[in-house]
């Protein structure tokens, strides 16, 4: 790094030319990020005189306040709701992901397209399915009706449970494929020798294998954890009035209400507390010592 | 009134078709999701050819012979054969307010939208006319507007019926599933019976289900803004705190009833006319304290050239010739707006023969005699009570 | 630890052998170690090598046989049981660790005194002489510096024996010397068992104190390299522990230590029958490395009465301290010898007859024929430089 400063006359025809190459990048990130968020933040602060005129920039942070107060319950469900679909789909997706991994063989590929296959169907129509799935005379629901403290009234649709599980069975490829990529890419002789080194092997994947795959778990955490946070459709079709999203909430106001203000508000303070949770999880991890 | 039976027997079978057909999604992308809206409206500029007519509807609302849209012996072809104006049509619309949300922008801003006719639901044509969008009907050009039935001439929406003429009606009251309630319900309060505690569903239609609570509570929906409705809205909350009401859903209620998740629900009884020849238990009851009637409209927004205005009328004349309504009536299955339709089916013998007996597609003077429809909300107690119902609702 | 005395067995195999379906990789391996010993297994790719260190490390079950560590059977015991330590081929240090958490891993695992492991990790990297690496990730460092370390993780756990799976394959020629004469340092400091696998000779010779040759699944010889490089068990050892010219030879007679044989062009000589009997007119083959065979007329290498051969030159090349003489027989067969200072490599020009000599003690008899168009000389480096 300090060369850098040295070779003035070799850099100064290259000085821009690593600018150059990002241009696409920062075009494409200003046109698709940073000015829909800039209009939404404009938005968030603007008022509607009236419900059809057009919201007018006022600086108002009332929709601010307004969306923390009124719509608390819903934002407390939708990160609950979210984080526990995110931690059933590494405890689901990672076993699953391992076992392609080591025990795939030929089959690998295949498998892999088996997890992808889904995604064939529009997310909706999926997610319809499962009301077929679990619906009250179905079979899914007599079994679960059979479990001694559940009972013949029990049911799985409308229900927070019903909604969790959609968001899991929907974004759980989002798990599984990055963790399996990062599964892939570990050595698995580093297993043999920490097994040389004495470790068993439930011990040997969790100071070896566990550690190397965080980089899969926490990049399927956020691809998991962000989309099910802002979903609105599992809670539409899975839930009931009890555990709306404050997907549900935004979808509302901006389709049925037009309160434009209060959507972005909405938006904008969903996007603030998942970038918070995000910058933290990743301190956790400890993401930037892993790049292997 | 968010989406049409038809519609939903499509869903289901694309649904059962499991994930496995890629094409499944082209064709869930056709009839439009809930998450991505259609662009057909919006798009299309004008669609100005002399001798074309755009109509944007909703999904699977006219006769299709052989699936085909423009198939032998359909209407939109007969009316191409009868006056020589393609009809353009599309299947853009979804539910209303999204409809809103497609055409506000360029409708205030005076642009057209690029189709000639739509067919928003009453309310939202009410709404369009007040917000000054609309065009006047050419009712010279259309003579067979005399055939619109009575019951739905001048309605608050539309008092002087120069911007509007109805293109389907229905009624919204209580679908229920006989093999689960075990009996007959015939009153709102059947529907608050703790035996179906967690049976329940609402619509997300604010004015079908508010409107059937009100008229249970004694409150009238003529003349809206003379009315509180707060305790309509203060029994669904009670009814949704205390675990009844299990779902608000659009159209898919016919799912949960024939699943077995609702007992019973609010319901339309054009979805019902056509689930109930699969599964008789499923049966459909106007409440003695009374239902909704509602209906969808054909509106001419602003924007259209005269001779497309034009073109508009002559298609809407020809629709209102009850040999072509009963044509449509016998696919779509929806109270018809045009007299002589019942007659017409008769004729028809057969099957549609039978549709012409149908107490939900020709309710009986009793039935209608039950039946309101919503007079016109002003924008404010329209936008109050739309937060209010999202808030009760969860939504 | 009470074990004493020099000739203690490590480890014993007896009777290994290891299927992989229906291919032996390893038939019936019968050998010990002795504590202390730096072991060798040396053979061509593909032998079973690194099979049978696998076997010893617990990675692989044997079919049948056994394995003995410290004499208790741990032919079924997991790797992670096994008083072991390996280092592999491509180190395989754990890339998310600092090198201290590489080497304290064992430690760890062992559950020792954070206080120890502290200065036993320490310790093990003044031995490797590491000391200021602690702190590096394994992607830090060259590739003499990961192997010194991975010798480190596992030496610092005092393993009964210490496994290397041809540790320095992955090295340059310069670094490996450097690192073969640490490694036997290291060996000698700790005085720990070593198994070390290669397929380099000249490494197995100069680091071992034993050496099994391995070719196709089995041992075929375990002696010092002194014995593995004199006295060949069979022609496959004597041409792949450095060069060999082999003729193919029938026994004439035999008296007391001396056996007459007869070469395929009719010559006869004699040579020492190191302790085996021969029955006359059976087929062997007599080996003299490159530098017992002399030209006529210059001092033998070793006693006894010489034998000659005649013989085309067909290449002289200068190596430095000696200079490589290649002739070929009448029979076709190539010879190599190794011309010293003394004789001069202008009186042979190429294509010229030599008369080449060697002395009784300068010839070896191995006890096993070989086809006659594997006459000649055969040597690995000849293989390597061919592949
Ligand atoms: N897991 C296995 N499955 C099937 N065959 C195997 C397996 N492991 C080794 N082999 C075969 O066993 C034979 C011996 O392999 P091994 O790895 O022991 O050779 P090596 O002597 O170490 O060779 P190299 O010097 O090339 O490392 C080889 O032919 C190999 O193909
Ligand atoms: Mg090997």
């Amino acid at each position: 790094m300090a060369a850098a400063t040295t070779d003035d006359t070799g850099l100064r025809k290259g000085r821009f030319a690593p600018y150059g190459l990002l241009s696409p990048g920062i075009l494409w990130l200003l046109l698709f990020f940073l000015v829909p968020v800039v209009m939404l933040v404009k938005a968030s602060l603007s008022t509607k005189p009236s419900r059809f005129a057009e919201p007018e920039f006022a600086w108002d942070f009332s929709n601010y306040t307004a969306a923390l107060s009124e719509y608390s319950p819903e934002f407390i469900r939708s990160f609950l709701y979210a984080g526990i679909a995110t931690v059933l789909a590494i405890l689901i997706g990672y076993p699953l992901a391992y076992w392609i991994a080591t025990c795939g063989g030929r089959w690998k590929n295949f498998l892999i397209g088996l997890v992808v296959v889904p995604f064939f169907t529009s997310y909706l129509i999926r997610t319809i399915a499962w009301t077929s799935i679990l619906q009250d005379d179905g079979v899914v629901t007599g079994l679960y009706q059979l479990l001694p403290w559940v009972g013949s009234d029990g049911r799985i649709l409308a229900t927070p449970m019903a909604v969790v599980g959609g968001l899991t069975y929907n974004f759980i490829s989002f798990m599984i494929l990055p963790i399996y990529v990062s599964l892939e890419k570990i050595d698995f002789r580093l297993t043999e020798a920490a097994a040389d080194l004495g470790c068993a092997p439930w011990r040997a994947f969790r100071k070896v294998v566990l550690p190397l795959s965080l980089p899969g778990i926490f990049a399927g955490s956020l691809l998991v954890f962000i989309p099910a946070a802002g979903d609105y459709l599992n809670a539409r079709y899975l839930g009931s009035p009890q555990t709306s999203m404050i997907g549900t909430v935004v979808q509302n106001k901006f389709l049925v209400q037009f309160d434009y203000p209060q959507a972005a508000a909405l938006s904008l303070v969903l996007m603030v507390i998942i970038t918070v949770m995000v910058l933290v999880y990743s301190r956790f991890l400890g993401t930037e010592g892993l790049a292997v | 009134m968010t989406n049409r039976v038809t519609r939903r027997r499509f869903l289901v079978s694309t649904a059962a078709l499991g994930g496995l057909a890629a094409g499944s999604t082209a064709l869930a992308a056709c009839g439009g999701s809930e998450e991505s809206g259609s662009s057909t409206t919006a798009a299309g500029g004008g669609g100005a050819a002399a001798n074309t007519l755009t109509f944007d509807n909703w999904t699977l609302y006219i006769d299709k012979p052989n699936d085909d849209l423009f198939g032998e012996g359909g209407t939109l072809a007969e009316f191409q054969k009868a006056t020589g104006i393609e009809v353009e049509y599309t299947e853009g619309i979804n539910d209303n307010n999204e409809l809103f949300a497609k055409i506000q922008p360029l409708l205030s801003k005076g642009d057209p939208i690029g189709s000639t006719i739509i067919a928003p639901t009453f309310w939202m044509a009410g709404r369009l006319l007040q917000l000054g969008w609309l065009d006047k009907l050419p009712l010279a050009e259309i003579p067979n507007a005399a055939n619109l039935i009575p019951s739905l001439q001048d309605p608050p929406s539309d008092p002087t019926g120069e911007y509007s003429l109805p293109w389907q009606s229905g009624m919204a009251g209580i679908a229920y599933n006989k093999a689960i309630t075990g009996r007959e319900l015939t009153t709102m309060d059947d529907m608050w019976d703790p035996a179906f505690n967690g049976k329940i569903g609402m619509l997300t239609e604010m004015r079908d289900t508010i409107g059937l609570i009100a008229l249970s509570l004694g409150i009238d929906l003529a003349d809206p803004d003379s009315q509180d409705y707060q305790p309509a809205f203060a029994k669904l909350e009670e009814e949704v705190a205390n675990g009844q009401i299990r779902q608000f859903t659009g159209n898919d209620y016919v799912d949960d009833l024939e699943q077995g998740n609702f007992a019973a629900c609010i319901g339309w009884s054009g979805d019902v006319a056509q689930l109930s020849v699969s599964n008789p238990d499923i049966k459909f009851v106007v409440p003695e304290s009374g239902g909704t009637l509602w209906f969808d409209t054909m509106v001419i927004p602003k924007g259209s050239t005269a001779e497309q205005i034009e073109a508009a009328g002559k298609f809407m004349n020809f629709v209102y010739d009850p040999v072509n309504a009963a044509r449509i009536t016998e696919f779509v299955q929806y109270i018809s707006p045009v007299q002589g339709v019942q007659e017409e089916l008769r004729k028809m013998g057969g099957e549609a023969a039978t549709l012409a007996d149908n107490q939900l597609l020709f309710p009986n003077a009793s039935t209608l005699a039950r039946l309101q429809t919503w007079g016109t909300l002003s924008v404010e107690k329209e936008q109050q009570m739309d937060e209010e119902f999202a808030r009760i609702s969860g939504a | 630890m009470d074990h004493s005395g020099a000739t203690e067995v490590t480890i014993a195999l007896s009777g290994v052998t290891k299927h992989f379906g229906d291919y032996v990789a390893v038939e019936r391996a019968d050998f010990s170690i002795a504590r202390g010993e730096f072991f060798s297994m040396l053979g061509p790719s593909g032998c079973g090598k690194t099979t049978t260190l696998r076997m010893i490390a617990g990675f692989e079950t044997p079919t049948s046989g056994q394995i003995l560590l410290e004499g208790v059977d741990v032919s079924n015991t997991p790797p992670y049981k096994r008083d072991v330590n390996t280092v592999f081929q491509n180190y395989a240090l754990f890339p998310h660790m600092s090198i201290f958490d590489n080497v304290a891993f064992g430690l760890r695992t062992a559950k020792v005194p954070v206080e120890q492991v502290r200065s036993r990790v320490m310790e093990m990297l003044d031995v490797v002489r590491l000391p200021d690496m602690a702190n590096r990730r394994p992607n830090q460092l060259s590739g003499g510096q990961q192997q010194r370390i991975a010798l480190a993780r596992a030496l610092v756990n005092h393993p009964a024996a210490l496994l290397l799976d041809e540790p320095l394959g992955a090295l340059d020629l310069k670094l490996r010397q450097v690192m073969q004469l640490e490694l036997k340092r290291i060996q000698r400091d700790v005085g720990i068992t070593f198994v070390f696998v290669t397929h380099d000779q000249e490494e197995a010779l100069t680091m071992s104190d034993r050496i099994a040759v391995m070719t196709q699944g089995q041992v075929d010889q375990i002696g010092t390299p002194t014995e593995i490089y004199h006295t060949p068990a069979t022609p496959f050892v004597a041409g792949f522990i450095g060069t060999a010219n082999l003729l193919p030879v029938t026994v004439v007679s035999q008296s007391g230590d001396d056996v007459t044989v007869e070469t395929r062009l009719g010559g006869q000589c004699t040579v020492s029958a190191a302790g085996t009997s021969y029955a006359p007119g059976s087929e062997v083959t007599l080996m003299v490395r490159p530098e017992r065979l002399v030209p006529a007329g210059a001092p033998l290498h070793g006693a006894g009465s010489g034998a000659s051969i005649r013989a085309a030159v067909t290449s002289m090349v200068f190596q430095g301290p000696v200079v490589r003489c290649q002739v070929r027989t009448a029979a076709g067969a190539d010879l190599v010898a190794h011309l010293g200072p003394e004789d001069d490599p202008a009186a042979f020009p190429v294509g010229a007859d030599m008369e080449m000599t060697w002395s009784r003690d300068g010839a070896y008899l191995v006890p096993q024929a070989i086809a006659a168009d594997e006459a000649g000389v055969t040597s690995m480096e000849d293989d390597q430089t061919a592949a």
